[in-house]
């Protein structure tokens, strides 16, 4: 079977980028960014696409070293904003666990309890504007294409100053 | 006897799908009020799928829920089927069941291992869970993840899944997809099994209470995707006979509706399943569930979390018995023609009996809808045992102590608020 979650943590230097998202407007944003990113990263950086945070991140995390997240936010700043928090940094609105989803901070809760926290994990919410209809909104479009490109820049530039060992 | 008043208000459960509260009001000793209040925003569902035609309703009511997407499309595409007089093949109907253990299996991982074991085991969730049972958490996550992949052999993808069409299925799966699959539920087995032996172990409590079962049953197998609807109280009907003796009512404190069968709240669900079907578990399942040294059928609700993750067992026991002589098929789906005419289809969706019943015209546009999911159909029960199973803890318990237990009950129904409300419908007079 492939073992979804090995017992054993390995040492790994896998970096992996993963967009969080829904086919619904800016929330799609986390979806952008992976198919930006697409063909213009070192082969050895992952890319993937989820709808939902959940057991399904959890396994996504195995054996990663370096976790980038993308994932629309929402507060009050301007639509189309990017900020990088840390995973101590995110609050949900509401409450519990539900059966049909973890939280994204459930789910990094529930990761570090597991011992299988990525070593570095990085958090990038862009500020959503409308969730309706399919499409981005100009501003969270632009957005999307400011930080793939700041993702391409960052992700290069510190694995080319640190080599992967092997994978 | 207590002489305090009490009132306890939940506002909002967590560890349950959906929005719903509780209210629970002791006066002298006594319940005064105990109420499940559902304010989930209405859904229109029913109203969404008239005027559309016959195969767009497989992927809208996909959307009803994301836990248990299959469990809408299998009884919708049996209504249908039975609407346009369809005969799905032998293949077809394998793979739906092959299809529905995918589901059952990520379902109920999830609600075994994330929900409803830190009640049992004394914690608020399962981060909390996962420090100390860091084995038991990921071997939930593990089963949650077969299951996944399960449904994404023939649907696709895992969430929604879009591989399913009236009369069978868009595509059928290669024999090399197939065998990895196969490869990935039989080194599952042990996981399984562990999990069974492990749940039985849980120290849960001993509550007998007597309540109606009603499931599906099929002829020759656990029910899934077909059979005839039973009770423990000798109901032995078709699925089109159902509005005969099941009706839904409005209560003021829900937007869901509450489900009774000759006027009584019953029980749908893994429990209920079990009760009925005992003598159609396969051979390695009732092996296992006779090492439990539990006795079925059972009137502990609690048995439910036993009753799930047996069923996790026998899901990939059968996926595999399915999947072991699987050939390609001439053709993944039956022919479909519409004709005008009403039909009725109802599944086993993890959380219970799942009801639906269309009437199209000969374009095959949907005229008429209606859906009836397990939520709705435990709401009377979940609600008749809260108030069994506090008066039974004993409400001079302390609050905390009484909340704890009344969100303890309704968890253990693993309750998908989200499906199981509708609205009502306005008749609007002016003068």
């Amino acid at each position: 079977m492939r073992d979804a979650l090995p017992e054993d943590r390995c040492e790994t230097s896998l970096t992996r980028v993963i967009g969080l998202g829904s086919p619904f407007g800016d929330d799609r944003v986390g979806w952008r960014v992976i198919e930006l990113l697409r063909g213009s990263l070192p082969p050895d950086i992952e890319l993937l696409a989820l709808d939902r945070p959940g057991a399904a991140l959890i396994s996504a995390m195995q054996d990663v070293h370096w976790l980038v997240l993308v994932d629309a936010l929402s507060s009050d700043a301007q639509p189309g904003r990017i900020i990088r928090l840390e995973p101590h940094d995110i609050r949900n609105v509401g409450c519990g666990f539900s059966s049909h989803n973890l939280h994204l901070q459930q789910t990094l809760e529930l990761a570090r309890s597991l011992d299988c926290m990525p070593a570095r994990v990085d958090v990038y919410g862009i500020e959503l504007g409308v969730v309706d209809g399919l499409d981005l909104s100009q501003e969270v479009a632009a957005a999307a294409h400011r930080l793939a490109a700041r993702l391409r820049r960052d992700l290069r530039r510190t694995i080319e100053a640190a080599p992967p060992s092997g994978t | 006897m207590t002489e305090r008043s009490v009132s306890i208000h939940v506002p909002a459960l967590t560890r349950v799908e959906g929005e719903g509260a509780l209210r629970l009001h002791i006066e002298q000793g006594q319940i005064a009020e105990l109420a499940l209040d559902i304010f989930e925003p209405p859904r229109y569902f029913e109203k969404f799928l008239e005027g559309r035609r016959y195969h767009e309703v497989i992927d809208t009511v996909a959307r009803i829920c994301g836990i248990c997407p299959i469990a809408y499309q299998m009884s919708a595409a049996q209504a249908l089927e039975n609407a346009f007089a369809v005969q799905p093949s032998d293949w077809v109907r394998d793979m739906r069941r092959v299809f529905y253990c995918g589901e059952w299996l990520q379902s109920h991982a999830l609600h075994v291992h994330l929900l409803a074991a830190p009640d049992f085991l004394g914690f608020d969730s399962v981060v909390g869970m996962a420090a100390k049972y860091p084995d038991e958490v990921r071997r939930g996550l593990r089963l949650q993840a077969l299951g996944n992949e399960v449904i994404r052999l023939l649907g696709a993808r895992s969430v929604h899944p879009v591989g399913a069409c009236v009369g069978g299925f868009f595509r059928a799966p290669t024999e090399v997809e197939v065998e990895r699959i196969f490869e990935q539920l039989r080194a599952a087995l042990p996981d399984a099994e562990a999990l069974v032996m492990w749940a039985a172990g849980l120290a849960v409590p001993d509550d007998q209470q007597a309540f109606v079962s009603v499931s599906l049953r099929h002829d020759s197998d656990y029910p899934l995707a077909e059979g005839r609807i039973v009770s423990d109280q000798g109901l032995d009907i078709a699925v089109d006979e159902y509005e005969q003796h099941f009706v839904e009512e409005h209560r003021a404190q829900s937007t869901a509706l509450f489900s009774l069968l000759h006027g009584e709240p019953y029980l749908v669900g893994p429990l209920a399943r079990l009760n009925l079907n005992l003598d159609r578990l396969p051979a390695a399942s009732r092996n296992l569930l006779d090492k439990t040294g539990v006795t079925f059928p059972s009137g502990n609700m609690f048995h439910s979390l036993l009753a799930r993750a047996l069923e996790i067992h026998l899901a990939i026991v059968e996926a595999i018995r399915l999947l072991e002589r699987y050939c390609l098929p001439a053709t993944p789906h039956a022919q479909v023609t519409p004709q005008a005419g009403a039909g009725c289809g109802a599944t086993e969706a993890p959380r219970g009996l799942l009801w639906h019943r269309y009437a199209a015209d000969g374009d095959g546009i949907i005229r008429a809808a209606r859906i009836v999911p397990p939520t709705s159909q435990n709401q009377a029960r979940i609600e008749a045992d809260l108030h069994r199973s506090l008066l039974s803890f004993g409400l001079a318990q302390p609050d905390d102590a009484l909340r704890l237990r009344a969100e303890t009950v309704i968890r253990n129904y693993d309750p998908c608020i989200s499906c199981a409300t509708h609205f009502l419908k306005i008749d609007v007079r002016r003068r």
